[in-house]
Formats: C-alpha cells, sequence, structure tokens
C-alpha cells in the first residue's frame, strides 16, 4: 500500500503539533529566526510548508512557494544537506528568488524521507544574516529530520491499520451475512418438508434436491473465503517468477474448462517478475477462469494473454471476447462478495477479484478493467519492475 | 379474483431463485396473497414499475444483497424515478439480524413500512396482510 503526499496529509494540510514541535525545536536550539518542514512536491512545481515558525508574511500565511522561490528542492533532489553560509555567493542558489522575496541569505537544510527512503522534503533552518554553520549544527539538524520521518512513519501506520480495520469490519459484515444467507434457505427448505411430512403427495424430492445445491454452494463459500485468507494472511515471499512457465501450468490446470468453453488460448512470451509466487499465480488463475466463465454462449470464445513492457512497469493483460461488463459496473466487480449475476447464471462467491486486487496492491501495483457490455473485457495487472 | 385476497399483487426482488419458490409456497399456503410477481434483478423490478400498464402492487418484499444494484439502491431510484407511490409499502428482508447499519437505513424510506429477519414465515405474511389493511382504512 502507497500513500500520496495529499494523502499523508503532507501538502494542502493544515499544520500538527508533531511537525511544529520539531520546527520550533530546530529553530531554539541551533538559535535561527526561521524554521522550515518544507515539502517539495516537484509535480505541482511548488515547495509546502507542512510546519513553519518565523516566516514573514505573506509566506507564512501562504505556506507555499514555487520552486524558483525554494533551496530545499536542491536538498531533496541530491538527497543531501545543503549548507548555504551567503547566498548571493553561492552557486546553486545565488539566483534563487527566496534570496530578494524571502530575504533568505544563510541556509541549513538536511532531507526528510518516506519509510520506502524516498526523499520527500527538508527541514531547514534559515538567517537573514551571512552565518557560518558548525558541524554540531548540522548533526543537531540532522536528528531533527530524522523525528520527522519518524512522524510521517507513524502516519502511514495509522492510515495503514485504519485502512485494516475497515476492511475486517466489511469482512466481518460479508461473511456473517454471506453464511446466513444459506441457512435462512435451509430453514424454509426443513419447514417446507415439514408440512409436505404431514400432508404428502407434494414435491419433497425437488426440496431435497434445492437443499443439497444450497448446502453445495455454501460449502463452495467456504472455501473461497480459505483461498482468500490463506493468500493474503501469509507473509509475502518475494522471488523471480516466470509468468510464461506459470501460466502454462495453469492452462493445464483449466484444461476441461478450456475444452468445455471451446475456447481458443493464446499466450504470447510473458516476463519474468519479482513477486509472491503464490499471490501471483491466484491473479493469473482467476483472470483466465473468468475469462473462460463470462462467456457468451454462442460466439466462439478466444482468450488473449500477453505482457506490454512500459517504462517501470509490466502490465499482464488477460482479454476475452465474452459478455463484457457495463461501464456502471467496472468498479463493482472488484468489491468483496460483490456479484454481478444471480447464481443461477454465472455462480460465484464474489471473492476472486478483490483478492485479486487486493494481491495486485500488496505488490505495490494494481489491477484494473476495460470492459463493453457485449464485446469483452480487458483485466490489465501492473506490476512494478522495481529497482534492478 | 385476486382483489379478494388480502395482499391482491406482491412483488418479490430476492436474487436467489430458490429461495423465491420457497416464499412463493409460503404465500400460497397463507392464502393471503393473489398474484406474486418475482424479480431475480432489482435493475429488471425497476423497469416493470415504470410501465403504464402495470398492476398496482400491493407490497413489495425486497432483499438487500444482491447483484448489481442493492435492495437500497433500488429504494433510491424507485423513489427518484417514480415518486413515492410506486408501491403501497415495502417490506425489506433482512439476511442477519446483526446488521444494525441496514435496519438504520431501511427506517430512512417512508414507503418501508416493515422488516423483518428471513426466513420469512406465515407469521410474517399474516403481519403484513394486516398492515396493507390498515394502511387501506
Amino acid at each position: 500500500m502507497s500513500y500520496s503526499l495529499v494523502e499523508l496529509g503532507l501538502t494542502d494540510a493544515p499544520p500538527e503539533a508533531a511537525f511544529d514541535n520539531l520546527t520550533a525545536l530546530a529553530s531554539d536550539v541551533i538559535d535561527a529566526e526561521v524554521a522550515l518542514v518544507s515539502v517539495v512536491d516537484f509535480q505541482n512545481d511548488r515547495q509546502f510548508f507542512k510546519s513553519q515558525i518565523g516566516l514573514p508574511e505573506p509566506w507564512a500565511s501562504r505556506r507555499e512557494t514555487p520552486l524558483t522561490h525554494s533551496f530545499c528542492q536542491h536538498v531533496v533532489s541530491n538527497d543531501a544537506p545543503l549548507i548555504v553560509e551567503n547566498a548571493p555567493l553561492h552557486p546553486l542558489v545565488r539566483d534563487n528568488r527566496a534570496i530578494p522575496e524571502l530575504g533568505v541569505i544563510s541556509y541549513l537544510g538536511v532531507p526528510f524521507h518516506l519509510p520506502s527512503g524516498r526523499p520527500v522534503g527538508a527541514l531547514c533552518v534559515i538567517g537573514g544574516e551571512p552565518r557560518t554553520w558548525a558541524a554540531h549544527e548540522i548533526e543537531l539538524l540532522n536528528r531533527c529530520s530524522v523525528c520527522v520521518s519518524d512522524a510521517i512513519r507513524l502516519k502511514i501506520a495509522k492510515l495503514v491499520s485504519d485502512r485494516l480495520r475497515q476492511e475486517h469490519r466489511d469482512f466481518t459484515y460479508a461473511l456473517s451475512h454471506d453464511l446466513k444467507s444459506p441457512i435462512n434457505t435451509l430453514t424454509m427448505i426443513l419447514d417446507e418438508l415439514t408440512s409436505e411430512a404431514l400432508c404428502p403427495g407434494g414435491d419433497a424430492a425437488s426440496l431435497l434436491i434445492d437443499a443439497a445445491s444450497v448446502t453445495g454452494r455454501m460449502g463452495e463459500h467456504i472455501e473461497g473465503l480459505m483461498s482468500y485468507i490463506e493468500t493474503i494472511g501469509r507473509e509475502t515471499a518475494m522471488a523471480d517468477v516466470d509468468l510464461s512457465a506459470m501460466t502454462a501450468e495453469i492452462l493445464q490446470d483449466l484444461s476441461a474448462e478450456i475444452r468445455c468453453a471451446g475456447a481458443e488460448v493464446s499466450v504470447s512470451p510473458l516476463p519474468v517478475v519479482c513477486g509472491d509466487r503464490l499471490q501471483l499465480r491466484v491473479v493469473l488463475q482467476n483472470l483466465i477462469a473468468n475469462a473462460l466463465k463470462f462467456r457468451l454462449g454462442d460466439r466462439p470464445l478466444q482468450v488473449r494473454v500477453r505482457a506490454i513492457d512500459e517504462p517501470y512497469a509490466w502490465k499482464i493483460d488477460v482479454e476475452d471476447n465474452g459478455i463484457g461488463i457495463a461501464a456502471e459496473n467496472c468498479e463493482k466487480v472488484f468489491g468483496l462478495f460483490s456479484r454481478l449475476h444471480v447464481s443461477n447464471e454465472y455462480p460465484g462467491s464474489g471473492i476472486g477479484l478483490a483478492l485479486c486486487r487486493r494481491v495486485a496492491e500488496n505488490h505495490s501495483g494494481n489491477l484494473s478493467v476495460a470492459s463493453e457490455a457485449g464485446r469483452g473485457s480487458c483485466f490489465s495487472l501492473t506490476l512494478p519492475k522495481g529497482p534492478k | 379474483m385476486n382483489e379478494l385476497t388480502p395482499i391482491p399483487t406482491a412483488m418479490l426482488i430476492d436474487d436467489e431463485s430458490i429461495d423465491q419458490k420457497l416464499y412463493r409456497r409460503v404465500m400460497e399456503r397463507s392464502g393471503l396473497v393473489g398474484n406474486v410477481i418475482g424479480f431475480v434483478y432489482p435493475d429488471e423490478a425497476l423497469e416493470f414499475l415504470k410501465q403504464d400498464d402495470r398492476p398496482t402492487i400491493d407490497v413489495i418484499f425486497l432483499d438487500i444483497n444482491m447483484p448489481r444494484m442493492s435492495g437500497f439502491e433500488f429504494l433510491e431510484e424507485a423513489e427518484k424515478q417514480l415518486g413515492p407511490d410506486f408501491a403501497r409499502m415495502v417490506v425489506v428482508m433482512l439476511t442477519t439480524s446483526l446488521a444494525g447499519q441496514d435496519l438504520e437505513r431501511a427506517r430512512g424510506f417512508d414507503v418501508v413500512k416493515e422488516y423483518f429477519n428471513k426466513p420469512l414465515s406465515q407469521h410474517h405474511i399474516a403481519e403484513t396482510a394486516e398492515m396493507l389493511a390498515q394502511l387501506k382504512s
């Protein structure tokens, strides 16, 4: 799971005590007029002050500047401290607009990081006069910036924990619903059988057939839940996974279904990716099995599996010419226990695609669908290539 | 002929066809229900309700968790597209009594006069018939 700067509340968000305490502390112990926690948002060409102390107006209220006014961007770009004793004479920043407009002459900035190690901003102290920065001052500021990184780590931990709690609540609700439902049906069947027994001559046999189908479905549902827990609950074990070999295995396992569907399945060469073997297998198996299941009765089914080499990710497409999905339902298919069809048209538990998306997120990737009702669907699994 | 029964026309919206079959048996045995019109997809029930020449629906027995459109989404759409009088009353059928949030949401609709926990029994049909009689008088 990864979060954007906005989701983390690091840009376009009110000040927070955890960060304000650290700017106050830095300004105090280093005896500087101004201290900032500046988040560098390259995408929007600006730096945002998550916390500031001592800035003049209008900057104190605006809490952001364009990058033309940013010393901190260099701290982030180089992931290294920037030490400026007299800005107008410093080759990197002498033309920076912060000198005339914010009165920045001396500057000391050190990076802070996301838990992944990516630098996202600088903790800096600023003065209006030339100043020599002592080694112990740099060390002090470094220690404060580690605390900024820790405050961010804490925010992320809170977000992850909130999300997991919500997921757990949804799961429990859906679980109790979906297991109670067949029990209700069986209770009614037993009532009906009782009245049949009291006054025979009816269709007890058909009630028994219904009862067997209900318990069968209930069993499949529990199996589905077990596979969800098995897949998600384990520690992910990252390794090189040969998707071509894996797909061949899956097609072997699904050979009966492929024959039954009369499907033509074509697989282009697939890459070796870094991922959890069991989890990735669950995704490919589900996507291919879905393509076979949601076919149009009279149109010969074609399923195509291929990989697209993108700059930072592999995109694995599983495409079919089956029944497709109406635009308004495309997101719904990924909801846990969410289904688009009644069970005697296309049976299912509504677990498969929710599980697949979760696996994609476990791999810092995603799973999406492009589809048109009546024409077919293309599910795309995106897996980041990661550092080589 | 059906005008003589306490619930002349009932609509059933539930995605489980086995459940529908059982509801029909319970209703038939109660002798309180005339016509039963069943749908497994709420969006198809909505299309049916939009027809001008359809019969008056006295009671809709409505499931909540269904494919494509939930029972609540059905109620919202029906009120929006057809006004509050698309049926004399709606009975919401809850799968579990544990879902307090569903109960709260069901109470938010004026047309929902009754809700009960599944499974549906003779007793529920009799209660519904009584409530419908009160609404009519």
